[in-house]
Order: structure tokens, then sequence, then C-alpha cells
């Protein structure tokens, strides 16, 4: 990916602590939308100028009708302005709110695919990025971020724009009034920002409340089997309903705070054009104003007020597009951070075969501690040298490490301690694309995407001809799948049978004819038709490869070379066995 | 009865706090409308150059009116939000008690993952119903009588140039926006959907997507969905300002029209010229209380869905039907199965027709193919649900006639998933007999082995088990599982799979001390795996809804190719 600028670190942002009016990296993001942004500030601009002329003109008419007793046949000329700009403005806002939402459109495109981006990349260099939270955020997550571009943002440009052609015009007229409204306009911002910090503290606090209220939920529906065999489910409806309550009351506390903070700025604003009103007033009296600059000024006043607090109450939905944005503001971060650090990678090193083709030692893993807590180790002290050729089965308890020292191997995450070599080169320096399209791996949950059976085998490998994707089907036993290629399978593979979904995985993994095959459990949790044929195609699939096989099933386990048992994260039995 | 119907009853239940909060939201522009007008009139009457006092009451006016603008738009929004807030906790509570009744098998009928997103998505969705959709017209509309009073004493003709714009602004343009905006979600909702789905694609399958090479090809395919579902937000928006622009125009209208004929009505000496300003602003003001309309209706397709969404669960039909007058439950009684069948809402049938006897105190194995009808088997055991055929009895009783809570308590029922709640150990383990103590607790959890592991926890039998019960491994949670079933002391008790997802040394361990745990008891277990099958008194072989073989192990070995197969598949028998 083309990186145009570095984005500021977490650590800058949090320094402050607290909601912002305009976040910088969200600028960095709208590169592609800087365009729209212009012409939607340019919009700004031009409705900020047409709200001066259509007060100038309406005072112009009150003026003549009033004090001048004009028939309204000789205004029609004002008349007709006066309409037009009230057109003009619609056609105006009109124009600014297309533009905004091209601007959030294509904010929305670059960021997701951004996203897709660092978590492919970080996923390459072994960090675990892709969480269904993040899942979650970078699908619907994002949207959120329209009330930002769409609504806050060329809001808050008008808020700033129309005061200062409101006060720059004012000024021309009456410098009293503008004194006025230069000292309560500042105030705005000034309680934006305090109701900002206030609610952004109260907003997280709420959020866990929600995401309790929204656990308890999810809780009720997962467990409700459980609930109604136990028969807890009236206590159940009581629990909801109390959290619920809770959430409300917590909520209408916060909503107490933050609009009496709304009130106040109202009131700063609405008092602020009441003593307009009042001040001017008496100065048309005493006669040092001129009625037509009064009336002016007075619809102008409001006008001054209105879009910065229509801005301020825009600022919580944009913030909830913020709160959305940061947790892939630190997934973009990382992936930046790591490509700076490029180096020269090796190709893999060609080996015979009967030669060492992987080779793990003294390799020990423990994933990140959380907080205070000390993490276990999952992998302590591995030594496993694995031949060209060879076919080595692991066993051992659930949760012994076996599937995270296939990650190891397919350079998922650099072990804490120890060496993982491939070809006799440290693996961290080999180049890591090369040396996994020399493995097929299929994992315990087949991973599919929507499209055709066809698609889906030849992931990786779209110049695979049909007639390739027919025999790697054929190899592993899935003939059935054949005359289906051309069908659609759904997210997930609905459509397809457990069985049939290792299927496609297993013939995508064989497809490009790798030299290592790891497989993660073949067989498990499949019906007992496939698993036979899985086993029975077996010979053909490791024939002349190596093979890596995690397995339960003593199907699979007897057909291995060498057997070795892993339990607490270490190696307690290698048993060689001769293939009979 | 429509969505929206049930939506706007729904307030009944809160009628003054309804008035209330309608009454500030007019009130609050009233005071708008008082605010501009008196100040108009002020500033008028003061280029008259009149007596200083003469405008005193107008000074008094505009601060009065500038300070309960405020005060009553407070007073509206805490009411609304209030409001709105405790019709969502009615809303939840609703669809929590429709689960309850619905029970596990009537919620299968809706797909799970969409039942979650629908209770949690789509009420808060509805938030938006009563704060945009049902207010604002109705204090639009207090707001248009008071105009049209205002306009009726000062220039009765004014009323029509002021109401007919807000009328076209309140009825016309939200109607629109509707519309557009209910097209627009239409024709944007199946490239979304695509685009969400492979967004989450890749997020998910990164690591096999990164295995394969395949980064450039998934992510060009995303990138077309994501410039497809871009080019159509980009089309959407010109609908979306144009709310606003209409509204903009249409006070223009009001503004032009007003301001002619009392220009007119000035110069024919029918208006006084002072009044010229203050209609000026009559005729600008009401409008506030339409602005937010277009928008709150462009969205309101989208909440009403939300609504049916929801409705649609509360409304869902009980699988089973309560007996008016319960018999009571035999304490000890053979639960038999006569020719039942269960045929589903598209008329598939799924289950039957099946006969099966459990004697007090027998064991009965139960296997089968994923989809084979043992789960809607179980399920009409425990009463989940009724046969749509044939009868499931307790001794002499048909179940129908007891009460499905009594029934709970004689059949017993854990599923593959052994679902812990959050919490405490103790309080997982006495969900269904809430007046153990704590020893009776602590000799379940002995009797399933798990004593000295809950002796090594930081805090014991009062260990937080996490989230779903995520810090447990998979052997513990069903041993677990165990301890609660056995404490809430079911006569019978069936068990789905409980030694799924363990390797064979846990499995065999946890079937051991599953049998000898519920040694004198029914028990009915599901399995895919041939642990502990040979210790069972009979085996039901099913597939397809039906059962196809029974026997005890040994006579099923010789006589059922199918179990023979399954065996050797598990077994690794077969290899030669």
């Amino acid at each position: 990916m083309r990186r145009s600028r570095p984005l500021p670190t977490e650590r800058e942002e949090t320094a402050t602590d607290g909601a912002k009016p305009i976040d910088r990296r969200l600028f960095a993001l709208a590169e592609g939308a800087r365009r729209y942004l212009w012409v939607t500030v340019g919009f700004g601009l031009a409705s900020a100028a047409a709200v001066i002329v259509g007060a100038v003109v309406l005072a112009g008419i009150i003026n003549d009708v009033f004090l001048g007793d004009a028939a309204p046949r000789s205004l029609t000329g004002a008349f007709v302005a006066l309409g037009v700009v009230y057109l003009a403005r619609g056609a105006l806002e009109w124009g600014r709110s297309v533009s905004a939402h091209h601007a959030s459109a294509t904010v929305k495109r670059s960021l997701r695919e951004r996203v897709m981006r660092a978590v492919l990349a970080q996923t390459a260099r072994g960090r675990s990025a892709g969480s269904g939270d993040l899942a979650l955020t970078a699908s619907t997550g994002i949207d959120s971020l329209d009330a930002y571009f769409s609504h806050y943002l060329p809001q808050l440009v008008l808020g700033a724009l129309v005061p200062l052609f409101a006060v720059v015009w004012i000024a021309t007229v009456d410098p009293v009034s503008v004194v006025i409204i230069v000292l309560t306009v500042p105030l705005i911002p000034v309680f934006m920002w305090l109701i900002g910090t206030y609610a952004d503290r109260a907003t997280r606090s709420r959020w866990l409340t929600m995401r309790r209220l929204g656990d308890g939920l999810i809780e009720t529906l997962r467990g409700l089997l459980t609930l109604e065999v136990y028969r807890a489910g009236g206590e159940r409806l009581d629990r909801v309903r109390r959290l619920s309550d809770e959430y409300r009351r917590q909520t209408m506390a916060t909503l107490r705070v933050a609009f009496l903070s709304a009130f106040v700025l109202e009131l700063v604003a609405t008092i602020s054009v009441a003593v307009i009103a009042v001040a001017i007033g008496l100065r048309v009296v005493q006669g040092s104003l001129d009625f037509e600059p009064a009336m002016a000024i007075l619809i102008l006043a409001p006008e001054v007020y209105a879009p910065m607090r229509k801005a301020g109450s825009e600022f919580h939905a944009a913030m909830d597009g913020m709160e959305a944005a940061r947790s892939m503001f630190a997934v973009l971060e990382v992936a930046d951070a790591d490509e700076r650090e490029a180096a020269d990678r090796l190709p893999v090193p060609e080996t015979p075969v009967g030669a060492p083709l992987v080779t793990l030692s003294d390799v020990s893993f423990a994933y990140p501690a959380s907080g205070d807590a000390r993490s276990v180790p999952v992998l302590d002290g591995i030594d496993l040298s694995v031949d060209r050729g060879e076919h080595v089965a692991l066993i051992g308890p659930s949760g012994a490490g076996k599937s995270t020292l296939i990650r190891l191997i397919l350079g998922f995450g650099r072990p804490t301690g120890g060496t993982v070599d491939v070809g006799g080169v440290p693996l961290e320096r080999v180049d890591a694309a090369s040396w996994r399209s020399m493995i097929g791996w299929v994992r315990q949950e087949p991973f599919l995407i929507a499209g055709t059976v066809l698609d889906n085998v030849r992931l990786g490998q779209p110049d695979s001809t049909t007639d390739e994707v027919a025999a790697a089907l054929r190899l592993v036993g899935a003939e059935d799948l054949i005359p289906r290629l051309t069908e659609t399978i759904g997210e997930q593979g609905r459509g397809l049978s457990h069985g049939q979904r290792r299927m496609v995985t297993l013939a995508r993994a064989i497809l490009p004819d790798p030299v290592l095959l790891l497989l993660d459990e073949p067989t498990a949790g499949i019906d007992s038709d496939t698993q036979l044929r899985i086993a029975a195609a077996f010979d053909r699939i490791a024939r002349g490869r190596t093979v890596i096989t995690v397995a339960h099933q003593r199907i699979l386990v007897d057909l291995a070379d060498r057997v070795v048992t892993i339990d607490g994260g270490r190696i307690v039995t290698s048993s060689g066995r001769g293939r009979r | 009865m429509s969505g929206f119907r049930r939506l706007a009853d729904s307030l009944r239940e809160y009628p003054w706090r309804f008035a209330g909060s309608i009454a500030a939201g007019a009130a609050s522009i009233a005071s708008s409308i008082g605010l501009l007008t008196v100040s108009a009139y002020l500033i008028s009457l003061a280029a008259l150059h009149p007596p200083l006092f003469e405008l005193s009451i107008a000074i008094v006016g505009v601060r009065f009116f500038g300070i309960s603008r405020a005060v009553l738009r407070y007073v509206e929004r805490l009411s609304s939000h209030d409001l709105s807030l405790r019709l969502l906790t009615d809303l939840r509570t609703r669809v929590t008690r429709a689960m309850h009744r619905l029970g596990p098998a009537g919620v299968a009928s809706f797909r799970a993952g969409d039942l979650v997103g629908r209770v949690l998505g789509d009420v808060d969705e509805i938030q938006h119903v009563f704060v945009r959709v049902i207010a604002p017209p109705l204090i639009a509309a207090v707001v248009a009588v008071l105009t049209l009073v205002l306009a009726l004493i000062w220039l009765p003709v004014s009323g029509l140039t002021i109401l007919i714009p807000l009328l076209v602004a309140g009825v016309a343009v939200p109607r629109l926006t509707r519309r557009a905006g209910d097209a627009a979600g239409r024709t944007i909702s199946a490239d979304r959907g695509r685009m969400i789905g492979q967004t989450v694609e890749i997020i998910e399958g990164a690591p096999v997507i990164v295995a394969l090479g395949a980064e450039d090809q998934l992510l060009a395919a995303a990138d077309e969905a994501a410039e497809r579902v871009a080019r159509a937000e980009r089309r959407a928006a010109w609908m979306h300002g144009f709310g606003d622009a209409a509204i903009l125009a249409l006070v223009g209208a009001s503004l032009v029209g007003t301001l002619w004929v009392s220009a007119a009505a000035v110069h024919a000496g029918s208006l006084d010229g002072v009044m010229v300003a203050v209609l000026a602003m009559l005729a600008i003001t009401p409008f506030e209380s339409v602005a937010t309309l277009p928008s709150g209706f462009e969205r309101l397709g989208r909440s009403l869905g939300a609504a049916d969404r929801l409705f649609e669960v509360i409304d869902g039909e009980s699988p089973i039907v309560e007996p008016g007058h319960p018999l009571p439950i035999p304490t000890e009684a053979t639960l038999a199965v006569q020719q039942a069948t269960v045929t589903v809402a598209s008329g598939d049938r799924i289950l039957g027709p099946v006969d099966l006897e459990i004697d007090p105190g027998m064991r009965v194995g139960v296997v089968g193919e994923t989809g084979a009808g043992k789960t809607t088997l179980a399920h009409i055991l425990c009463r989940f649900l009724d046969p749509t055929d044939g009868n499931v009895t307790l001794g002499a009783v048909d179940v129908r006639d007891v009460a499905s809570d009594d029934m709970r308590g004689f059949v017993g029922y854990e599923d593959d998933r052994a679902f812990l709640f959050r919490g405490s150990i103790l309080g997982n383990v006495r969900i269904g007999a809430q007046d153990a103590s704590e020893s009776d607790v602590r000799s379940v959890l002995d009797g399933v082995r798990l004593g000295d592991w809950v002796d090594g926890l930081p805090d014991g039998i009062l260990t937080d088990v996490g989230e779903a019960g995520e810090s447990v491994s998979g052997g513990q949670r069903k041993r677990l599982a165990l301890a609660r079933a056995l404490l809430a002391d079911f006569p019978v008790l069936i068990l789905d799979e409980p030694i799924s997802g363990l390797d064979p040394a846990t499995a065999r361990a946890v079937m051991d001390d599953l049998l000898a745990a519920t040694a004198g008891r029914s028990l009915v277990l599901i399995t895919h795996r041939p642990i502990g099958l040979d210790r069972m008194d009979q085996i039901i072989v099913m597939e397809a809804g039906t059962i196809v073989d029974r026997g005890t192990h040994t006579e099923l070995l010789e006589s059922s190719a199918r179990y023979r197969t399954m065996w050797n598949a598990a077994t690794g028998a077969s290899r030669g």
C-alpha cells in the first residue's frame, strides 16, 4: 500500500484525553475526499454570504413598507431578490449536503480498505489483528463516521464562517453589537468543549452499561436452553428489566448534565439575541442607530448562534463515530510501524528429501500478558525436527499447544524463546510469502468465501483450470463436488455439509502441489462417511510430501511415520512407527 | 396492526409524560416565536421614538422569552429522552419474555445470529421513532395552531401565506423524503450486504488468506464491492440534502407572501406599520418545528422494518400449549414416545414417526449424523416442543396435560455447548436448585471430580467463570454442566454430546464420571463418539428423523451396517 503520511501516534492522542472538535487522524484519512471537503467549505461560504444578503434585503423591505409606506408593487424587485436569496440558500444547503456526503462515502471506502490491508499485513507478520470486534467495526461501525463527515464537520465549518461574515458586516453598521457578539460567541466553543470532555467520559461509562445490557440479552438468548431447563427464565426477565432500568437512570443522569450544558449554551445564545435586541432598540429610540440596519442586525443575530449550536448538537453523534474509528486507528498505526522495518529476506533454501525441512529448537511461546496477569506459556522448550518427506502426527489433549506449533511453522507469530528454522535458515530471515506458498494448510474451522466451489478451491491460485481443480477434488476423495463446481455457496459455506466444506479446503491446500502439508484435525467434527473418505485418500494426498498432522482419530495417527505427543506445551513422547 | 400503530400504542402507558413532553416542545418553539416577534416589535416601535417606558413591556417580553425558550427546551429534551428510554425498557422486557415463552425450540425457528442482531440493533433503532417521528409532528401541529391564532389576531390573510408553506413543509416534504429514503435503502442494502460480508470475510479469514497468498485477489473483489457502495451512496446523497433545501425554499415562500400581504395592508391603511417586522418574524419562526421532520422520516422505513422484525419475535407462536387444568406429574413413571412426528412450518417432517420407551433407571444411547433428528427428539422429551402427531406420555399421563414447568423438573437436558453464565461457579452449579447449600454444591463437584480443581482456583467456589464460561476449559465446562444437572436432581437426564470436543483421554474420564454419577437415574446419551455406548441398555441409531436400528452395542455391531461404519470411522479399526 502506498502510504502518504504518517499518522500521529496513539500516545499523542490519549495525552489530551477527551473528545476534540476535530481529530487530525481523520483528516489524514480524508485525503481522497479533500476535494469534496473544499467544495463543502465553498458552499458554506456562499451560504454565509446569502444569509447576510437575505437579512439586508429583508430589513430593506420592512423599512420601506413601515417607514417609507411603499406600495408592494414598487418593491417587486426587492421581493424577487428575497425569494431568490432563499431559493439560493436552499440550493447551497443542498450542494453542501451532497458534497459532504460524497466526502463521507469516499473516506469510508478508503478507511475500510486500509483496515483490511493493515489486518492482512499484520497477520502476515504474525500479529493477530483480526478480532471479531474489529470485523464488526470495520463492516458496520465505519458507517457511524457518516455523522462526523456529513453532518458535524460541515456544520462546524458553517458555525465558524457565518459568525465571521456576520460580524464583519455588522461591524460596518453597528460596532456596539459587534462587541456583544464578540464577547458571547466564544462562550459557545468553550461550553462545547466543556460538554465534550464531560460527555466523553460519561459516554464511555454509558457504553459500559449498554454493553452489559447487550451482553445480558445475548447471554439470555445463548443460554436460553439452560435457563429453561433449570426454570430460571423468570429470574432472568427481572434481570433484563433491572439492567434496562439502570441503563435508563444512568443515561438520564448523563443527559441531565449534558443537556444542562446545552441549556447554558442555549441561554447564552438566546440571551445574547435578547440583549442585542434591547440594546439596538434603545439606540434606535435615541436615534443613534437607524431602523433599517437595526432590523438587519436583529434578523442576523439568531443566525450567528444557530449553526454553532447545531454543530454542538451533532457533536455527540459524531463522537460515536470517533469511538468506532479509534479501534481502527490502532490497527493502522501498528501496520504503519511495521512497514518501516522492511528487511532483506532470503529465498527458502532447497531441501533434499531426507534432510531436515523444519527444525524447532527449544521453542517456547506465550501470548502477550493482559494486565497484571502472568501469561501461561503455551509451548515450553519444544525440540522437533521434521525431515523432507517425513510424516509426523502430533497428538495430545485439547489445549496442549499443537495448533500454536502449527501457526509458528507458518510464521504466524514468532516464538518467545528458541528458533524455528526452515531448510537451515531462521524463519524470520526467510521471505514469508514464498515459504507459505510451499505449504498447504488446513485448519480446524474451514474458511470459505462467498462464491462458487471453483472459486473456493482455487483461492490463491486463480489461474488454475477447471480440470486442475477437478483433479484436486478427485485426489482428496470429493468426486461428488466436481459436478457442483459452478454452484454458488453462501457465506461460510452455506449449502455445503461440514464434511464437504472440509473437502473443499483440503482440495484447496493440495491444488498448488505443496511441499509441506499442515493438517490441523482434518477429520474432527465431520460425519463418519467423510472421515473414512479422507482417511482413504490420505496415502494419495501425502505421497511425496512432508506432512504434519494434528489428530485425535487413530485412523490418521496410524498412518504417520512418527507420533509426537504434546502435553502442557512440552513433548512428552516421540515414537517412530514404521510404515506398513 | 402495523408496527407503527403498536409503537404509538405503547405510549399509552405514559400518557402524562407523553403529553408533558409534547407541551414542553411546543412551548419552547412558542417562546422562539415570542422572542423574535417581540424583538421585532421593540425595534419597530423604537423607530417611532416613543417615550422609553412604552418600550419597557416589550423589553420585559424579550427577556422573558429569551429565558423561557432555553428552560423549556431543556425540559423537553429531558422528558422526551426519558420517555423513549422507558419505551425501550418495555420493549426489551417484552422481547425477553417472548424468548422465555418460545423456549429454545421456538427461538430456533428464527436464525440464531439474526435474533441477536434483532434484539440489539432493532431495539435501538426504534428509539428514533418516538423522538424523531411521533413527537415532532404533534409539536408542529400545536405550533401551527398557535401561529394561526396570532395571524388571525394580527392579519388574517397572513394565516394562509404562512400555514400553506408550513403544511407543505410538515406533510409533503417528509412524505417525499420517506419515499426517497426507502428507495435508496433498497438499492444500497444489497450492495452493502455484499461489501460487509467481504470485509468480515477478509478480517476473520486473514490467516488463511495470507497463507494462500490470496490477499490481492480478495482485496480487489472487496474494493469492487466497496466502489459500488460508494457510488450508490453518492447517488443517495442527492436525496439527503433535499429536505433541508425544500424547507428553506418554503420559508422563503412564507416570508415573501406574508411580507407582500402585510405591505398591501399597510399601504391600504388596514395594518399598523409596526406590525410588518412582527409578521415577517411570524412567517419564519414556526418552521423550526418542522426542521427535523425530513431526516426523521427519511429513516422511518428502516425503523419500522426494525419494529416489524421485533414484533415478529414478540408475537412468535409458542411451540407448546399449556394445559388449562394441569395434571400432577407422576413421581416415577416410564417416559414414552408413541408414533411421534414433528413437522415444521415449511411442511418438512424433521422427526418421526418415532417410538421410544425410557423406563426408570434405563440408559439409552442415541447416535446419528448431524440433522438426523436427535436434538428434536430431545426437545419433545423435555417438552420444549409438542409433537405434531403422536404422543409423549409419562406413565398414564399425556405430557400435554402437564404444566411445562413441572415437566422441566422431571426431565433435565444439557446440550453440547454446556453453556455457563457469567458469575461464580457456585451460582452456575445451583442454577436449578437455588436453595442448595454450599456443601451440597461441593459434594456434586466432588462427584464429577472438580473438587481439587475448584480448590486450586483463586476464589475457590466463588471464582467467576468469565463471559460465557470462556476461562474454563472444555472438559471442566462439561463437568460443571453435569454437576448442575446432578444438583437439580432430574429423574430423567438427557445429555447431548457431553464429550464432544474433548481429547480421547479426557473424554473417557468425563464419561466414566458421568456414568458413575448418574447411576440409578434414567439417562439419554446423545453422542457421535463411541465412548460409553457399550454401557448403554439400549442404543437407537437415527437417520433422517427416524430410528433405523436399535439394540445393545454388541447387537448393533452385528446387525447394523451404519453403526459399524460409525464405530469404525471413530476407532480406525477398519484400516487394513
